[in-house]
């Protein structure tokens, strides 16, 4: 297996332990990452409200990329997956603004055709790769923890176009975690959103809905919350803090991982080589207990 | 010269459902020993061809004069062990079963030697009563072939055709001068559009061509006297009262309209009419010129404290309207104000979201907070709060149409009396199971259709005719009925003709003789017992179920007989 | 000259009408049903509405009278597979399939089901509960003989087992059965066959199948029945814990243009209503609430039973369509989210119990039968009458009538009525066409 690996602009400029998780442990399944050449962002969150055509236009630019490398690309953001589905879908309905995009790319000496794969970082590893392997693999199962998965909105919405898993019921990341040996289950607020989007105009109300979603997930008992989205983890990991002071809950404290993070450790990788050191919710108890 | 009483008691095991829990043997042992039991037997399964056979040969080996069957419930399984003695010789009502499956085995599964102790009890009630029992017979009642139908409207017409076409002679009282009913008044009819005129013409032609069907216009039923399959029809007519003699009456005397006085400046108000006016309106004229804005108020008088019931078709057929209205000319404003919109079903769910989508602003009201209507120079004035918009909005309107509902005719209170049967709560005809017998009555022979039942559309009052007409159908194609034997009897002797037993009769079975005193026809009576219950003279005893029989089951029971 | 019998295809209350209605007139009536024993959706309810009698008490003595009735034949087991000819002389071929049990000889004692080793899911009680592989459809079933279900029969598929035919004591079991072919002659057909309740699985936000406490509406019936699987106690399918908090959602697969069918199922505001009041009469304390759209009360005594329901049982009734349904890992409780249209506020309601009250949808059978008799079907797949008003129980093709929810939803008093008027007409029929 053989993918375009595409990074987008959140993991290059700060997601750092995300783009080092996955560069440890996909390759051990016998993944191979190919890095794409002169990609720029894919259009997601903010151009796609102002300008349909810039939107398309970057998504498809970075597909056409991946099409002259003749692979599949493999996105890791949850939104980035979504832009590309969804320009992959507007093109192919729209074959005047396919032309007009491809006027424009032609610039470049670029061309979309429209035929290229894109492949969601759960569908990599939960349909292609498949949780068999992954467990045969794991050297240090997760036993004794119970995560809990965090598909995130775009992975499973809108229903209409490519679904990386089912929108009212998605199970693959519970998979993927059971895969690990750790223990996962339902609970209500599963594919309620992080609430990142609305940080451009709401502020408050993000933090607090992320909020109410990691006391939740801490009173069912779970040990730890896992997403393969570096807007959900930016905002569950890297603005915990900034929750608990917004809804005055000191208690509230919840380890956040991304999901190559856990594959990691559960692969006998050293956290240092994923980026743990990065994840700034409380994680070194849960890895200390993975070490030992 | 009193016979000798043989009774023979067949105890069943009904495989293991009362074998299983009931030491049979030792019940039909128990049986044995019993005064005038000629002869007992366990079967494994009583009501197999195999079981009936035995009864049979026992009946005549043993000679038997009497027949208890103690095994499961005699609703499912009397009539099968009657017409088994019966085939054997025995009058069927020399049999008496006694249940020892769903009142013993069956509840007291957990405690077999109890349960054992009860089946010889039940076993000891039923042989004191079958000592008792004396042959009955069902007398045969003759039923003519005759049909009244009162109410020329649509339903009746229909459900005299049907009578008609099953090739029985019809009697079609109508109380207007001519037939047709209410669709006289109507121009189209939903869901299809058809025209009314469509409907209900060809029904009245066939009706006057007929000379299977006799009508009698401006006539109205005036006495009832008899039974299913002979009743005496007194009819007042333009040219006297005259007698009509018939086996099976229908009531299709189809319902008035509610004129809403008082209601929303209906009757004060220029441009406040009635569906029904609305109706009528498109009848005549084929639409509606310069009405631009339409408003229609639904539940006009109906759904509240005065009136619960909803009545049923206003819903669809403000649908109707506005579907009409806006086809005309779009640029209308149709308002329908509702409570709870009821377009039920395939078709009229359909007529819903056609008028929707043509434009109908459905704004919803709460039954606390109703719209007001005001005269203005301009035009009636309609204020309504939606709890939706959470606003009150004011429409100068051209028009508004008032859903009032259909109520009961105004003859049904009459019409109850001299047929015996009864209104319901909301004034309507109250037919004898809301369910299972949605157009029967209680009394034998009488049948009802169509809205002197309830409100309802054309297309169901069309096949509720017909259904009335298959069920008045039946024992006039018969031609004849047996009548239970299980009557009640009045020992003239103690009779003192007060009467109190014609009153509590819930079939209307008793009346006075020539004599003053009561007298049952068997016909009509369905053997409840009440009379006899509230005889103070204890003049009325019930065949098959009389008081030296109960009273010997009772002494039985107890363990003194 | 006799006249020809009439032919009725389905067993439910409708067909069981008309056949009784025709029968007692003195026509023969061929009464054709496909299930094990006659009976249909009416059966399986535990009572009905407004009058709050039970079910199977008032339909089983109709059920007994057609098997005793000498001019009526049930043919169980039975579908109608080819029709030539016209009004007052159809040609009809029934297929009856094997029931590998001697329906002469079994007596209904239920000692096979006994002892068979297999069980099965009991489709009649709508999965709550196993069947074994021979088995009797249901307590009151008419005829009371026993089937072999051959797709689960030990005996059938390998070859070994067959205690059932040594321990029947009728000697009743015959693994040789085949397939039987039935012609008749008839001069008119009244079909009445049924519908049946939509699968909610595909609406995901309602948990139905994910949640083993959202049930659908005639799984609700046979909760609560004393036949049922719990014996008639209100125990949650998941954890057996007694509901108390139970919330109806009304109108789920229906009026909607998006995500099911356009049309109003007829019935449902009253059955809601219906189980509310059942719920309540068991345990008074019980918390009942109705979410619907708009509250159907357009029938006899409906409105009435409705304010009872109200203002004497305490049964809430709510104006919005749930959003969503959740269910808690740690506790168990369902948790409904909802908008209460009239205060215009969003709430949450924790419950033990959800009850989906979905579309009444046309059998799948209807398509192969409308084939067979030359009737068309509504984009529904509800066969289509002549006409609305004027031939509501009429078809395209004379002399074949319709009846009953066959086509289309409507509550037992209409499919009674309108089963009365097919023998109407199929009475008319039969003088028309006898000579």
């Amino acid at each position: 297996m053989r993918y375009a690996l595409y990074l987008g602009c959140t993991i290059q400029s700060e997601q750092f332990g995300y783009e080092a998780s996955v560069r440890e442990t996909l390759p051990r399944l016998g993944v191979e990452l190919a890095d794409m050449e002169g990609v720029s962002c894919c259009g997601f969150p903010a151009l796609n409200s102002v300008s349909k055509l810039g939107w398309h236009y970057l998504s498809a630019r970075n597909l056409a990329i991946a099409e002259n490398m003749g692979l599949a690309v493999l996105p890791l953001c949850n939104g980035c997956h979504l832009s590309f589905v969804e320009t992959k879908h507007a093109l192919e309905k729209d074959p005047e603004l396919k032309n007009v995009i491809n006027m424009n790319l032609d610039k470049e000496g670029l061309s979309y055709r429209g035929d290229v794969r894109v492949v969601h970082l759960l569908e990599a590893l939960h349909d292609e790769v498949g949780t068999q392997k992954i467990s045969e693999e794991v050297v240090k199962p997760l036993e004794g923890m119970k995560i809990a998965s965090h598909p995130g909105c775009h992975a499973i919405r809108p229903s209409d176009l490519q679904k990386v898993d089912d929108a009212e019921n998605p199970r693959k990341l519970d998979d993927l975690v059971r895969a690990l040996g750790a223990e996962t289950f339902d609970y209500p607020e599963k594919i309620d959103c992080c609430g990142s989007q609305l940080a451009l105009t709401s502020g408050r109300v993000t933090l607090r809905i992320a909020g109410e979603k990691l006391q939740a997930v801490k009173s069912y008992g779970f040990d730890g919350l896992v997403t393969t989205c570096p807007f959900c983890f930016k905002m569950y990991d890297g603005r915990q803090r900034a929750i608990k002071a917004a809804l005055k809950d000191d208690s509230l404290s919840l380890p956040v991982f991304y999901y190559t993070q856990l594959l990691g450790l559960a692969l006998g990788l050293e956290p240092a080589r994923l980026g743990l050191q990065m994840n700034r919710s409380p994680v070194d108890g849960l890895v200390k207990s993975v070490l030992e | 010269m009193t016979e000798e009483i043989r009774i023979g008691v067949f105890v069943c095991h009904c495989g293991v459902n009362i074998g299983g829990y009931v030491d049979v043997p030792s019940v039909v042992e128990y049986a044995e020993r019993l005064p005038d039991v000629a002869y007992a037997e366990p079967n494994l399964y009583t009501c197999s061809s195999d079981g009936l056979q035995k009864i049979q040969e026992a009946i005549e080996k043993h000679g038997l004069n009497r027949v208890v069957v103690a095994s499961c419930t005699p609703r499912t399984h009397e009539p099968l062990f009657q017409s088994a003695c019966e085939e054997a010789g025995l009058n069927r009502y020399l049999f008496e079963m006694a249940n020892i499956r769903d009142q013993c085995s069956w509840v007291h599964m957990r405690e077999p030697e109890k349960a054992t102790q009860k089946a010889k009890d039940l076993v000891r009630m039923a042989v004191a009563k079958a000592r008792l029992l004396v042959p009955e017979e069902e007398p045969e009642i003759d039923v003519l072939p005759k049909g009244l139908v009162i109410g020329g409207g649509v339903s009746g017409l229909t459900a005299a055709l049907s009578l008609m076409d099953q090739g029985f002679k019809v009697h079609l009282v109508e109380r207007e001068g001519r037939l047709g009913g209410t669709l006289l008044k109507l121009d189209k009819l939903f869901p299809s559009n058809v025209k009314a005129s469509e409907v209900i013409d060809p029904l009245v032609e066939r009706v006057e061509e007929s000379n299977d069907v006799t009508v009698h216009l401006d006539s109205k039923v005036s006495d009832v006297k008899g039974f299913i399959g002979n009743f005496d029809v007194v009819v007042d007519t333009p040219g006297g009262p005259e007698k009509l003699n018939v086996g099976t009456i229908i009531v299709a005397t189809g319902a008035g309209y509610l004129s809403p006085e008082g209601l929303y400046g209906y009757g004060r108000v220029e441009g406040v009419v009635t569906q029904l006016e609305l109706e009528q309106t498109f009848k005549e004229v084929g639409g509606l010129e310069g009405v631009e804005t339409l408003v229609m108020i639904q539940c006009v008088g109906s759904r509240n404290e005065e009136r619960a019931y909803c009545s049923r078709v206003c819903c669809t057929e403000a649908m109707k309207n506005a579907i009409r209205l806006l086809e005309k000319d779009p640029r209308r404003d149709v308002y329908i104000l509702y409570r709870d919109l009821q377009t039920y079903g395939i078709e009229f769910s359909a007529m819903e979201f056609d008028a929707k989508k043509r434009g109908a602003r459905l704004v919803m009201y709460d039954k606390d907070r109703p719209p007001e209507v005001t005269g203005e120079e301009k035009g009636p004035l309609v204020r309504v709060y939606s709890p939706l918009l959470d606003e009150e909005l004011t429409i100068e309107a051209d028009m508004v149409v008032l859903a009032a509902p259909i109520v009961p005719n105004v003859d049904n209170e009459a019409l109850s009396r001299h047929l015996k049967v009864p209104l319901n709560s909301d004034g309507f005809f109250m037919e004898a199971h809301v369910k299972l017998r949605p157009v029967d009555f209680a009394t034998d022979g009488v049948y009802v259709c169509g809205t002197a039942h309830s409100p309802k559309e054309v297309g169901e009052s069309v096949y509720q005719a017909k259904a009335a007409a298959s069920r008045a159908g039946i024992p006039m194609a018969r031609g004849s009925l047996k009548a239970a034997a299980i009557t009640s009897v009045v020992d003239e002797d103690r009779c003192c003709g007060c009467g109190t037993c014609i009153e509590m009769c819930p079939y209307n079975a008793i009346t006075k003789n020539e004599r003053g005193l009561a007298q049952v026809e068997p016909a009509v009576c369905k053997g409840c017992g009440v009379c006899g219950a509230s005889c103070p003279e204890g003049a009325i005893t019930m065949r098959h179920f009389t008081d030296e029989q109960l009273e010997a089951q009772g002494l039985a029971a107890i363990g003194e007989a | 000259m006799m006249d020809k019998p009439v032919l009725v295809i389905g067993g439910g209350v409708a067909g069981i009408q008309a056949a009784l209605d025709l029968a007692d007139r003195g026509l023969n009536v061929h009464l054709v049903e496909k299930s094990p024993s006659i009976g249909g959706v009416m059966a399986q309810l535990d009572k009905t509405f407004p009058t709050m009698d039970c079910s199977i008490c008032i339909l089983a003595p109709k059920m007994i009278e057609c098997s005793r009735h000498p001019n009526i034949t049930i043919h169980t087991l039975s579908q109608v597979k080819e029709v030539t000819g016209r009004q007052g002389d159809f040609d009809v071929k029934v297929l009856k399939e094997p029931r590998y049990v001697d329906e002469s000889r079994c007596t209904g004692c239920g000692l096979c089901s006994e002892k068979c080793p297999t069980r099965v899911s009991d489709g009649w009680q709508k999965g709550l509960t196993e069947r074994k592989a021979i088995y009797v459809m249901f307590p009151q079933a008419v005829p009371l003989v026993a089937k072999i279900d051959s797709e689960h029969c030990l005996y059938f598929q390998k070859g070994v087992c067959q205690v059932c035919s040594r321990v029947c004591p009728a000697g009743a079991i015959d693994y040789t059965q085949q397939p039987e072919e039935i012609s008749l002659n008839v001069s008119s057909i009244i079909v009445a066959t049924g519908i049946q309740e939509l699968d909610p699985s595909y609406i995901g936000e309602y948990g139905y199948g994910r949640f083993k406490d959202v049930v659908t509406s005639l799984e609700f019936e046979r909760l609560v029945c004393a036949s049922g699987p719990t014996g008639g106690h209100l125990d949650r399918p998941s954890d057996g814990r007694h509901a108390d908090r139970i919330a109806f959602v009304q109108c789920v697969g229906s009026r909607s243009h998006k995500n099911g069918y356009p049309y109003c199922s007829s019935v449902c505001c009253m059955y809601a209503t219906k189980e509310a009041v059942l719920i309540k009469e068991h345990d008074p304390g019980s918390e009942v609430t109705i979410f619907y759209m708009d509250l159907k009360v357009y029938g006899q005594g409906f409105q009435q039973f409705v304010d009872r329901a109200k203002l004497h049982w305490g049964v809430e009734y709510v104006r919005g369509r749930p959003g969503e349904i959740r269910r808690n890992p740690i506790t168990g409780d369902l948790v409904v989210w909802y908008e209460d249209t009239i205060t215009g506020d969003v709430y949450e309601k924790t419950v033990d119990l959800v009850v989906l009250c979905t579309t009444l949808i046309a059998r799948p059978e209807n398509k192969e039968l409308a084939d067979v008799l030359g009737l068309k079907l509504d984009e529904w797949g509800f066969f289509k009458s002549r006409d609305p008003v004027r031939g509501h129980i009429e078809t395209d093709v004379p002399g074949v009538f319709v009846c009953g929810c066959c086509h289309g939803p409507r509550d037992i008093p209409e499919s009674v009525a309108e089963a009365s008027a097919g023998a109407a007409y199929a009475a008319e029929v039969s003088r028309r066409c006898t000579p």
